[in-house]
């Protein structure tokens, strides 16, 4: 079965989410694993990227979110008590944040996470590789025993 | 302190710290990872382990850290005794099987692990009793992980033998395994744990607050069938395992690099972080914030003390009390310093309040350790922190700073007053830009004394005496039910004290 991120974009202009997802698939690729953006791939690859359009309801085992924002918001410690899955109201786990743009209010502090449980915020402004963000994906939905 | 002067005071302390402490790295092959682990959690706990490719050693060489290989008996033997202080780092890095051999650096991966070296001061304090933290070892800590090559990211968590754990660095963008996601959902195999950090800021106080919150977290998750590992620093780790059955306590250094590592780790599906601050308001108790951080909707539930849930009081102090009891005394716990100044009672109000005391009366114990002798006070500041409920269960009251005696009174419901300095009731750090609108007030019986001036000092003896004895003579009596966040923003229970 394929793991599934629904990406959506919720910042105040709109992002380029073709680029976003391209950068994706291709680390995901790098870590040797299938990836797919169409939906009628569901059991033939291992992750597929998809739009928000394609968000459907059903098993959310295998599915979940990752919100590109501009807001930093998603950092304030206003945030940090409550559920990513309750802010973004979404049924299935929030995979990530993606925060673009430059980081002002927050620039002194630790800015890799937020929301409790805790969700991986990654800022593209600071780190142009996406391996942390896909490398917890694989982590989060993979099994292996140490 | 002016900003330059505080400037000038971290760039001393990294300066000392960088030159007063070396930093070693540890590499070894797979079959010999168990052997040099228990060697090094000997020593220390506060390790960081690498994936280490062979080349990159000349990254970590740059950065400071002295090499050790142990390839086999020898190298461990080596080990055993630069860890026992019987050989030096010069000696270490004369040796040849220090030196990477071309075989070595072939760009194979080893694991390394990274530590200070061993400290060769003693270390003071007998070891029980309520330790007074001075920070550094998380200061150190900072500094060795600071000093990986950037290239490494926390990216797991190395657990050792189910009571340790440390971050696990990998070379970015260089996953050294590859798990299977399709069986994730294919085989539906048990779910992974839930992880609950403890922030190192936390301190016992705020353990208390949290026992019957985590107690009901755990029974919740076990009944959704996931286990909960808990991960705190070595003290509050110690304190939980005593009360807490029913899931695994990690011990972990103090620092940031755990939460990552956690984060990211595939050992977890879900890690909370449980938060200590809001900057901004409404107001929120700790109680409730740690509550919503565990995914509780509902408002924290009074905690009903057990008696038998804490350990019970020492024959000594159970004797010495009923020694006083049958003298017809009242019994008043006493808590004045911490390792924080601004919460710490100065001496000479302390000694003036012990005075009036003595003067009318009032039996005194001491429960933690001051800098200086609490003449006329009985002294129980050598009890473990989780001996301290059975002690102040039997107290008539408790007068002391924002601090675990208090909090331990809060959770019993013994009337205690509450010496506030550095934070307010309804505010932490005020007149900074540190600001987080969270109460750590007590849960509950507590009557707060706080300074205007957020400055403890501001507090006369004669005033908390004068509340002391209103409570033990019941001209003021505590609320038994929880001190809400509305009750302390209405001051209830609070009284304002003007400047000297």
């Amino acid at each position: 079965m394929s793991t599934i991120v629904y990406i959506w974009d919720r910042t105040r202009d709109g992002a380029d989410l073709e680029h976003l997802r391209a950068e994706l698939a291709r680390t995901i690729r790098q870590y040797g694993y299938s990836v797919s953006a169409a939906s009628d791939n569901e059991g033939l690859a291992d992750f597929l990227l998809l739009s928000e359009a394609e968000t459907t309801e059903g098993n959310a085992e295998n599915k979940s979110v990752l919100i590109v924002t501009d807001d930093e918001e998603v950092l304030s410690d206003s945030v940090c008590y409550r559920s990513a899955e309750e802010i973004w109201q979404t049924p299935f786990d929030v995979g990530g944040i993606v925060l673009l743009g430059e980081i002002r209010g927050f620039a002194h502090r630790f800015t890799g996470f937020s929301y409790s449980p805790m969700c991986l915020v990654h800022i593209p402004s600071r780190s142009l590789s996406y391996h942390r963000l896909v490398s917890y994906w694989i982590h989060k939905s993979g099994r292996k025993v140490r | 302190m002016t900003d330059e002067a505080f400037r000038q005071q971290v760039i001393n302390r990294r300066d000392y710290l960088r030159s007063s402490r070396g930093k070693i790295l540890v590499w070894t092959a797979a079959e010999r990872e168990e052997d040099v682990m228990r060697l090094l959690s000997e020593k220390t706990l506060d390790l960081a382990a690498i994936r280490l490719r062979m080349p990159d050693l000349a990254l970590f060489r740059a950065g400071g850290f002295t090499v050790l290989p142990v390839s086999d008996r020898n190298g461990l033997e080596a080990l055993a005794r630069y860890l026992q202080g019987e050989r030096g780092r010069a000696e270490i890095e004369s040796d040849s099987g220090a030196n990477l051999s071309a075989a070595a650096d072939s760009g194979r991966m080893v694991t390394a692990f990274v530590f200070h070296e061993p400290r060769i001061e003693s270390v003071t304090g007998n070891g029980t009793g309520t330790r007074i933290e001075t920070g550094s070892e998380a200061a150190d800590y900072a500094h060795l992980i600071g000093d990986i090559p950037k290239p490494y990211e926390p990216a797991e968590l190395y657990v050792y033998r189910e009571r340790f754990c440390f971050p696990f660095y990998f070379r970015a963008a260089e996953p050294a395994e590859k798990p299977d996601v399709g069986t994730a959902v294919r085989g539906k195999p048990k779910p992974k744990p839930k992880a609950v950090i403890a922030d190192w800021f936390l301190g016992y106080g705020d353990g208390v607050i949290l026992l019957p919150l985590l107690r009901k977290f755990i029974d919740r998750e076990a009944r959704l069938g996931h286990e909960v590992h808990l991960i705190a620093k070595e003290k509050l780790a110690s304190f939980f395992g005593t009360f807490l059955q029913g899931c695994r306590i990690f011990r972990s250094p103090e620092s940031p690099a755990v939460y990552e590592a956690v984060l990211r780790s595939s050992l977890y599906r879900k890690a909370i972080l449980l938060p200590v601050s809001v900057s901004s308001p409404p107001m929120r108790h700790i109680s409730g914030l740690f509550g919503a951080a565990l995914g509780f909707k509902r408002p924290y539930a009074l905690p009903e003390p057990v008696p038998a849930f804490y350990p019970p009081l020492p024959a000594e102090q159970a004797e010495e009390l009923a020694v006083l009891r049958a003298a017809g005394c009242k019994v008043v716990g006493i808590q004045f310093h911490t390792g924080d100044a601004k919460r710490s009672w100065p001496e000479a109000r302390a000694r003036e309040f012990i005075a009036l005391c003595r003067e009318r009366g009032l039996a005194l114990v001491n429960l933690t350790p001051l800098p200086y002798p609490a003449e006329g006070c009985g002294d129980w500041s050598m009890l473990p922190v989780e001996e301290l409920f059975a002690a102040i269960e039997g107290l008539d009251a408790v007068v002391g700073i924002d601090s675990v005696c208090g909090h331990m009174a809060g959770f019993l419901g013994v009337p205690h007053i509450t010496l506030w300095g550095r934070s307010f009731p309804h505010l932490q750090f005020p007149y900074t830009s540190d600001e987080s609108h969270v109460s750590f007030r007590t849960l509950r019986a507590n009557y707060s004394l706080v300074p205007q001036s957020a400055d403890i000092a501001d507090i006369p003896a004669e005033l908390a005496f004068a509340r002391l004895t209103d409570i033990l003579e019941g001209r003021l009596s505590l609320r038994k039910e929880l001190h809400t966040a509305e009750d302390t923003l209405k001051g209830q229970g609070i009284e304002w004290v003007s400047g000297r």
